[in-house]
């Protein structure tokens, strides 16, 4: 077998794939709705771009240096002291940046409450012009990437409520005050929240890792090891729901864990990795419900009673054991007569800042509502938070068709959010941006940018703050460069961030918090 | 159309040369172009494929090039050194250099950020990497590399491996030196092998440079129907399962019930064999549709009986170097039974590492060390060692792949702690009640493993059939087959992406 024949196989071959290249439809053909015969097309061999922002990827992550431990980062933390940060407007700015921060706060045209449309046809990438970003360069200010909270016209001192807490928390005025950081299956496992607490607790005081649930999403978490006794059993209000609950009592955290009304009293015994700083708490509350009178429920540490509550009636309760010093464990003991729900445990300390992580996995952030009133309000009143985050929109884009429902649905969450949580801020945090193969090539959903559109309209039509994390990743088809980074950013589902990618687009909120921060310091 | 010649010339990191791109078949389809020309000269031959691999090396490894010639010109002349030497102490100089020159580069480029991190981690100091080389080109010739990242180049751990084994041999007089530099360029640097082995030893390959073309048109379609089965291996089965399924949960195995970490575990033993051994698959019908004979690396690994078989069916090339050129320079299984197992060890620590700059690969290394000396104790008391029974072969088959499978979650674990974390939701948080439901969510990418397994598993005298069939039929069905196959694997390389399944645990 010469050569020149091996040739002529090969040079035929490909003149057979290329006749079917261009005898074949460019989009495949159909043979049912779930399966169709694709070819590539004759263009597909010349592309040159394959449309990932690989520099932008790069760019991030050069200016910056989280790992996948918040705790254990090398961080150049620019917020040492409150106004190290000069003001937006000397910050130097690259030359393709748009005008300096304090006058892009706004975006009237979505404020104004003009509905979004959905788009089905292909989302386009955005202008340069469109993107409201700072990027510095100056090491001596601020050297991480911020992309900037938005807020409609007038208001932006939304956040300033708590910013004064903040503030009171370092001057000793304020006790203590809280974040709850509600989201769906991307912030799972502590993602994203575990940067955005730790970092704030080194400036504003706090530790332990807020609120868990009582029976474990993930058996093993950094922060303390968990045993229990009992039949206890997990119940969620989003996904899927368990008929058998006939009541929306479903807490803060809208999900609580079912206790048996055992004989022995169910138990859950806590050991806290007091070598991390979410393993640090020197106060345990527990959020319960107990099905029938006498109910009680015993705090043990180091196998000692420290404190025990008797006698309680049915109903709602929320219980507190304060040590004043750091514990190293601590057990619960339940005797409900008949059963009860724990709503929720959080280890925190007496005085300083926590932040909870409550990731519903599969929701689109429209269980607030649907929940009992009464009982939600009582928590929530007993946590007292000082901020909500809602990060939502993710589990919509592959399925939505009506954009415009979801903003009016999302606003209407806001709304009974407001009657429930009056004069608390919320920031609401869109979706990331998610990808899908179309004719072989990853691109990003249509209604990734709608959706996002639908949410920052919603939030700030709701006089509320916005933070655009499709954006300040990189914007459209983004996230494949997350996902061929090296460490990968984002796992191969082109929609979850690792754990890595997780913290470096969470200091970029926290940035952005700060910097927002920061200028309502200096105003002040 | 005007991004066609740079992307053709300039080395585009995004772009490398991989037989899974269409520009490799491009490329390769350039090379037969000339070669069909020139074949008959030999020297012509030589000289011009060892160009195309040094553009092929260019195009997927950039400037890394020049490491390949320098290593190519360094064992060159210590080869010659050793051989027309006649004092004992200059040959083994050249010998002692060759394996320093060579194990340094290996070291500075695959180990630096290894050993910097563990020693500050271990001494709590603060070391930082300095990019020397990059620091030198900037000085003298004012180029702007970044002096604060070293890059592996690739392949670097097969061909210093290769040239090794070249001036061990010149030394122990198994192979006679290189007549001529760019013969010996091209032994070094042939593309099919290039980047993924195998590692071809001296004594195999340098006599075929002396040989005139010559292929058979049995070998021909051995050849083609190798290249296609690699293709199937690597992107129709490797791809799709990785992709889709593997990766993510490999990623973040928290977010994962204990039963699909394991089959995650079980999906990454049949993607890194389909993988790496469709990779080998091409290389050798690449390699031997320009008439040059590469050995075979992989001999149906989870057919295997036993730990000390496996690694005779698995990557052999690289177990037969270690064997040729550690284990047996350490005292291999003359010292007595604890010094064999001794030498044992290390051979299998050290291969380890080879595999990767992380302490788990060592992990993983050891614990196949492991498993080799316990086997070699159980052998003497197994009832059923020498027994030929059917039950008795499954159950060594069943053990041994079960075994290996183990192994792999440290091999392919991103880290130690991610390596601890799969353990913890196998043991821990297994929720056997969503069995059914992550079957049926994941079908297509179970249905993907399921063939592949069944594939490897299926008797011998089946794949020769196939093979030989196809070796029979005409040429143009030869093509039409390939055609067929290359739209097969086309479906796979651009199916939807599996969505992200939402399991309630």
């Amino acid at each position: 077998m010469r050569p020149f024949r091996i040739l002529i196989f090969f040079a035929a071959v490909g003149l057979l794939l290329l006749v079917i290249a261009l005898a074949l439809p460019g989009e495949g053909i159909r043979i049912t709705d779930h399966l169709r015969i694709r070819f590539f097309s004759v263009t597909d061999l010349f592309r040159s771009d394959d449309g990932f922002m690989r520099s932008g990827v790069e760019e991030l992550l050069s200016a910056s240096s989280v790992t996948e431990d918040p705790e254990t980062d090398p961080v150049f933390d620019p917020l040492v002291t409150p106004g190290m940060f000069t003001t937006p407007d000397s910050v130097k700015a690259t030359a393709a940046d748009p005008p300096p921060a304090d006058k892009i706060r706004a975006r009237p045209s979505q404020a104004d409450g003009a509905p979004v449309t959905s788009s089905a046809a292909g989302a386009t990438p955005k202008e340069e012009s469109d993107v409201k970003h700072v990027r510095p360069v100056n090491a001596d200010s601020l050297v991480h990437a911020v992309y900037m909270l938005q807020f409609a016209d007038g208001k932006e001192d939304v956040l300033v409520p708590f910013y004064r807490k903040l503030d009171g928390l370092r001057k000793g005025t304020v006790r203590r005050t809280r974040i709850l950081h509600y989201g769906d299956s991307q912030i799972e496992n502590d993602r994203m929240t575990a940067l955005i607490r730790f970092r704030l607790q080194q400036h504003f005081g706090g530790s332990g890792t807020g609120l868990v649930p009582a029976v474990p999403i993930y058996d093993r978490h950094l922060a303390y090891r968990q045993e229990q006794t009992g039949e206890w059993q997990r119940h969620t209000f989003f996904g899927k729901r368990d008929p058998s609950v006939s009541h929306s009592c479903y807490g803060a955290m809208a999900a609580f864990a079912s206790v048996p009304g055992e004989e022995e009293m169910p138990s859950l015994y806590f050991t806290f990795n007091t070598g991390r700083r979410t393993g640090q708490c020197d106060r345990v509350r527990v959020f319960f419900h107990t099905e029938a009178d006498n109910a009680s429920l015993v705090f043990r540490v180091n196998d000692t009673i420290f404190e025990t509550f008797t006698k309680l009636p049915a109903g709602y309760h929320a219980a507190e054991l304060n040590m004043g010093t750091t514990m190293k464990e601590v057990g619960l003991w339940t005797g409900f007569p008949e059963g009860g729900r724990i709503y929720g445990i959080s280890f925190e300390t007496d005085s300083g800042l926590q932040v909870d992580n409550i990731a519903m996995r599969g929701s689109s952030g429209l269980v607030f509502s649907k929940m009992d009133h009464d009982q939600l309000k009582a928590m929530m009143e007993d946590l007292s938070p000082g901020l909500l985050i809602l990060q939502f929109g993710g589990n919509v884009v592959p399925f939505i068709t009506d954009v415009d429902y979801y903003r009016r649905a999302f606003r209407r969450e806001l709304r009974f959010i407001g009657g429930l949580c009056p004069d608390v801020p919320v920031i609401v945090i869109g979706p990331s941006d998610m990808s899908f193969k179309e004719n072989g090539q990853l691109t990003t959903y249509p209604a990734v940018e709608p959706v996002r559109d639908a949410l920052r309209s919603a939030a700030l039509q709701s006089g509320y703050a916005f933070w655009d994390l499709y954006e300040a990743m990189g914007g459209f088809n983004s996230m494949p460069s997350f996902v061929q980074a090296d460490p990968p950013l984002a796992k191969t589902d082109y929609i979850h961030f690792t754990p890595l990618g997780a913290n470096l687009v969470a200091e970029m909120f926290y940035n952005a918090l700060m910097l927002d921060y920061n200028q309502y310091f200096n105003d002040h | 159309m005007t991004q066609i010649l740079p992307d053709i010339f300039l080395f585009n990191p995004d772009k490398p040369l991989l037989f899974t791109q269409l520009y490799f078949w491009i490329f390769y389809f350039v090379v037969l172009l000339i070669y069909s020309i020139i074949y008959k000269e030999r020297a012509l031959r030589n000289a011009f494929l060892f160009a195309a691999s040094l553009f092929f090396y260019w195009k997927t490894s950039g400037l890394f090039f020049l490491i390949l010639v320098f290593s190519t010109v360094s064992d060159f002349y210590l080869g010659n050194l050793i051989h027309y030497s006649r004092k004992q102490g200059w040959k083994k100089f050249g010998v002692i250099m060759s394996v320093v020159v060579n194990l340094f580069m290996l070291s500075y480029f695959k180990y630096t950020y290894l050993f910097v991190n563990t020693v500050n981690n271990l001494f709590n100091l603060d070391l930082q990497i300095v990019n020397h080389l990059a620091l030198w080109s900037n000085t003298l010739t004012g180029t702007r590399f970044d002096t604060s990242v070293i890059l592996l180049p690739v392949g670097i751990s097969f061909y210093t491996f290769q040239t090794i084994s070249y001036t061990v041999d010149i030394y122990r007089g198994k192979v006679d030196p290189v007549k001529h530099i760019l013969d010996f360029g091209f032994y070094v640097s042939f593309f099919p092998q290039l980047v993924a082995g195998p590692i071809v030893r001296a004594a195999q390959f340098i006599p075929q440079l002396y040989k005139r073309y010559h292929l058979t048109r049995e070998e021909f379609g051995y050849a083609l129907f190798m290249i296609l089965k690699g293709l199937f291996k690597k992107i129709f089965i490797g791809d799709y399962i990785a992709v889709n399924f593997i990766d993510r949960v490999f990623a973040d195995p928290m977010g994962f019930s204990g039963f699909e970490n394991l089959m995650a575990l079980y999906g990454y033993s049949l993607q890194v064999y389909v993988d790496f051994s469709g990779y080998t698959d091409i290389a050798i019908g690449v390699a031997l549709l320009l008439g040059f004979r590469l050995p075979k690396n992989f001999n149906a690994p989870y057919k295997a009986t036993n730990v000390g078989n496996f690694w005779k069916r698995w990557h052999i090339s690289l177990s037969s170097w270690l064997r040729d050129y550690l284990y047996i320079p350490l005292g291999g299984n003359r010292k007595g039974r604890v010094m064999t197992d001794v030498n044992l060890m290390i051979t299998m620590l050290l291969g380890g590492l080879w595999h990767g700059a992380s302490w788990h690969f060592v992990v993983w290394g050891g614990i196949n060390g492991l498993g080799i000396v316990v086997y070699k104790l159980w052998q003497k008391i197994s009832p059923y060692e020498h027994s030929t029974h059917w039950a008795a072969t499954l159950w060594k088959i069943f053990l041994t792949f079960n075994f290996i499978t183990f192994t792999r979650i440290w091999f392919r674990s991103e880290s130690m702690e991610k390596a601890n974390q799969l353990i913890h939701q196998v043991t821990h948080s297994f929720h056997a009640e969503i069995i059914p439901q992550v079957l049926w969510s994941y079908r297509l990418v179970f249905a993907v493993m399921a063939l592949g397994y069944f594939i490897h598993w299926v008797p011998e005298r089946w794949k020769l059939a196939l093979l030989n069939w196809y070796i029979r039929i005409p040429i143009w069905a030869k093509a039409l087959i390939a055609v067929v196959m290359v739209f097969i694997i086309y479906q796979s390389w651009s199916a939807d992406l599996q969505p992200f399944i939402y399991f309630q645990f």
